[in-house]
């Protein structure tokens, strides 16, 4: 109960973290990118999981090849959304924040999908809509991405625009 | 590449007066008759009509200049390329996906045609609550007609796809009238890519009508050029700030460009007009800048058939029904437009609700995949006030818009409406559009469960592709920013020539009332400026298919 109780505290610290919109100055001297591919290593088989290749090279060159979309998608976005996401990432890779925000205390490469689906799962229907807004930003660069790929039409029975 | 004749490329190697940020110089000073903010259905019309007016005239804007040869029909490319924050621009709270152009022909280059004039409820009540006494369906025919005339717009007639046909169908067993909806294209190919681009140069965007017309005569074009800020002592605007973007398209590259005019235009949309206004500190005695924003905020269903839809091909909008609009007062319980849009992977993908293997087990029934949309009709009843235009630190804006009660009822109509409707038309299983929803058999575990789920932003899911509103017009300066004629109340050398002028949503596609109605404004303006009548705008060619 105890554990619950803390929790919910510090997860509404960082949801109010995440709120302040008091810029991205914070994350001077962070390893943005460091930051961003931690998280979408674990974030990423949860969400295709389905749409993946089973374990194996081919699988392992997918998700590279999807956390690169994300990247790059990411670095279209207007500057405040990237400082946005940014900062996201950083919460969510900073233990301290990342226990209070996804509740789990070891590093995010020890999750399995499974435990990421449900940190997915309840962030998607949270109380506070700050978490459903993070959610509903990584599901969407996430699914945009794969699907924006020629390689993943096939599996989803769309040819492709007609040739002219 | 588009193999057909680039009717853009072939202007450019002519000499059109173009000049991008990649150029190797820029100049600090540029003099000019009227410097026109944004090249979209408002901005392209007024080029139009002030050049051939032989004024001088300088279009700025702040998206690149593409065209068919560029046009590739990849959501991939399009999106970061065309689109306003690589159409993921949100509200404030990331409650809504507003859908913005942000290239040489605004929304207009990447819109889905859908051509309606204003609708005479929405003009009877600009009349009664906004003083505009000359804004009649009479008054406008002529301005209409000749926009119509200009963009090929008319009756569509080859036969609707399989995602347009399903309304029909549907609407039908339940005496719901559908109607075609016009189209503004010529020798279309119906291929259903025009959100990406017309590759075919069919569509009848500014890209390819108006803007061509005003290079030709002579007047400027500036691109990948945003309008930082005006200049404003006292009641007049001495001079406009244009910053230069770098490679990324994303952010200044450091070359200023001060651009000198007699007359200014804004019409860089409803959320990037009352920005620059605001970053300017242009007067706004009333605090009406930037409020009341208006979004006809959408709410979807996805439904699964038997049979293919192929949701991606042919033309996207070609059926609509007004019927839930017109159950009730216009000041009543919200109504909605429904229509059918194009269905293409990411913009499917990106919204449809779930992840994991359930999100991959729908996708995999793509082609099979029906989709509605409800558009809501906001600005006509106090719970829909609209958004505010605001600044972020950085200058940019975002637009903060609350989903009201009233409009979340709205959103719980809707998709029983639109479920109702696709089971009618033969469904397997309908999705209503929200985190909580799940695929529903029948109408009654649907009904149930849509009268269940909790209406909530970020749990419905809601997009926008229709930004209204935040620099109205009305007769009086309490109740507008801009007079009748577009010209703003207080900066005597401004004028507001785009959607933002609208005093509530249009209650349809807004695109045709843009035209209609700036192409009125910019004759008005044209007379004023030269002391001649304006020519009418140039004959476009009939909308053959």
């Amino acid at each position: 109960m105890i554990r619950r109780r803390t929790f919910l505290k510090a997860s509404l610290a960082g949801a109010v973290l995440l709120a302040a919109g008091a810029g991205a100055s914070w994350l001077i001297g962070r390893d943005a990118a460091g930051d961003r591919r931690a998280v979408l290593e674990a974030l990423i088989p949860a969400i295709l999981d389905g749409a993946l290749p089973p374990a194996g090279a081919e699988r392992e060159a997918a998700l590279t090849k999807a956390r690169q979309g994300v990247d790059a998608a990411i670095g279209a976005l207007a500057p405040a959304a990237q400082d946005e996401l940014a900062q996201l990432f950083a919460l969510l890779a900073i233990p301290p924040t990342r226990l209070a925000l996804a509740g789990i205390g070891r590093p995010w490469r020890e999750a399995d999908v499974a435990e990421v689906s449900a940190i997915l799962q309840g962030w998607r229907t949270h109380r506070l809509a700050l978490m459903r807004s993070a959610y509903q930003a990584l599901h969407d660069l996430v699914t945009g991405s794969w699907y924006a790929d020629v390689a993943h039409w096939p599996a989803i029975g769309y040819p492709g625009p007609p040739r002219l | 590449m588009s193999s057909f004749p680039d009717s853009i490329a072939a202007g450019l190697a002519r000499g059109w007066k173009v000049l991008d940020a990649g150029a190797a110089s820029h100049p600090a000073r540029i003099e000019c008759d009227v410097a026109i903010v944004g090249s979209g259905a408002g901005g392209g019309i007024t080029a139009e009509v002030l050049a051939r007016a032989g004024l001088r005239v300088v279009v700025i804007e702040e998206g690149p200049l593409k065209s068919s040869r560029d046009f590739e029909m990849r959501e991939a490319d399009a999106y970061p390329q065309l689109y306003q924050e690589s159409a993921a621009r949100k509200t404030k709270d990331k409650a809504i996906n507003i859908m913005q152009g942000r290239c040489v022909g605004g929304s207009t280059t990447v819109n889905w045609t859908s051509s309606f004039r204003t609708p005479e409820p929405t003009l009877a009540w600009w009349r009664a609550h906004y003083g505009l006494a000359d804004f009649t369906a009479e008054a406008l025919l002529p301005w209409f007609e000749q926009a119509e005339r200009r963009l090929s717009i008319g009756p569509w007639g080859v036969a609707p796809n399989e995602n347009n046909s399903l309304l029909r169908r549907g609407a039908a067993r339940l005496g719901i009238p559908v109607a075609g909806i016009r189209r503004n294209v010529r020798g279309c190919f119906d291929l259903g890519y025009c959100g990406m681009g017309c590759p075919t140069n069919a569509k009848q965007s500014m890209l390819v009508t108006t803007l061509p017309a005003a290079l030709e005569a002579g007047a400027m074009l500036l691109t990948r050029a945003r309008a930082t800020r005006f200049a404003i002592v006292g009641d007049r605007i001495e001079a406009l700030e244009v910053d230069w973007l770098d490679a990324s398209g994303l952010r200044p590259g450091g070359a200023r460009t001060r651009v000198q005019a007699q007359h200014y235009v804004l019409a860089a949309g409803a959320i990037n007009g009352p920005a620059l206004l605001l970053r300017s500190q242009a007067p706004d005695p009333h605090g009406l800048l930037g409020a009341r924003t208006f979004l006809h905020p959408v709410v979807v269903s996805a439904a699964s058939f038997a049979q293919r839809v192929d949701g991606y091909a042919g033309a996207p909008q070609t059926l609509y029904t007004d019927h839930f609009l017109e159950t009730q007062p216009i000041d009543g319980p919200v109504g909605y437009k429904l229509e059918a849009p194009p269905i293409h992977p990411v913009l499917f993908a990106t919204t449809l609700q779930g992840f994991g293997a359930v999100h991959a087990e729908r996708m995999k029934d793509f082609a099979h995949t029906h989709a509605l949309i409800a558009l809501m009709r906001d600005g006509f009843h106090p719970q829909a006030p609209g958004g505010r235009v605001e600044l972020r630190g950085d200058g940019s804006p975002v637009l903060d818009y609350p989903l009201t009660d009233y409009l979340l009822d709205g959103a719980r109509r809707a998709l029983l409406s639109m479920a109702e409707i696709q089971f009618e038309a033969g469904a397997r299983i309908v999705y209503p559009v929200h985190e909580l929803a799940e695929g529903y058999r029948d109408l009654a575990a649907a009904r149930a469960a849509i009268a269940a789920l909790p209406m909530q932003p970020l749990l419905v899911r809601v997009v926008s592709a229709h930004v209204m509103g935040g620099c109205p017009m009305a007769a009086d300066a309490q109740r507008g920013v801009v007079r009748p004629d577009g010209v703003h109340w207080q900066l005597a050398n401004l004028s507001v020539h785009d959607g933002s002028i609208f005093p509530t949503s249009i209650g349809a596609n807004p695109q045709l009332s843009i035209y209609g109605i700036t192409a009125r404004m910019a004759s008005g303006l044209a007379r004023t400026l030269t002391g001649r009548p304006a020519p009418e705008l140039a004959q476009g060619g009939a909308p053959a298919q």
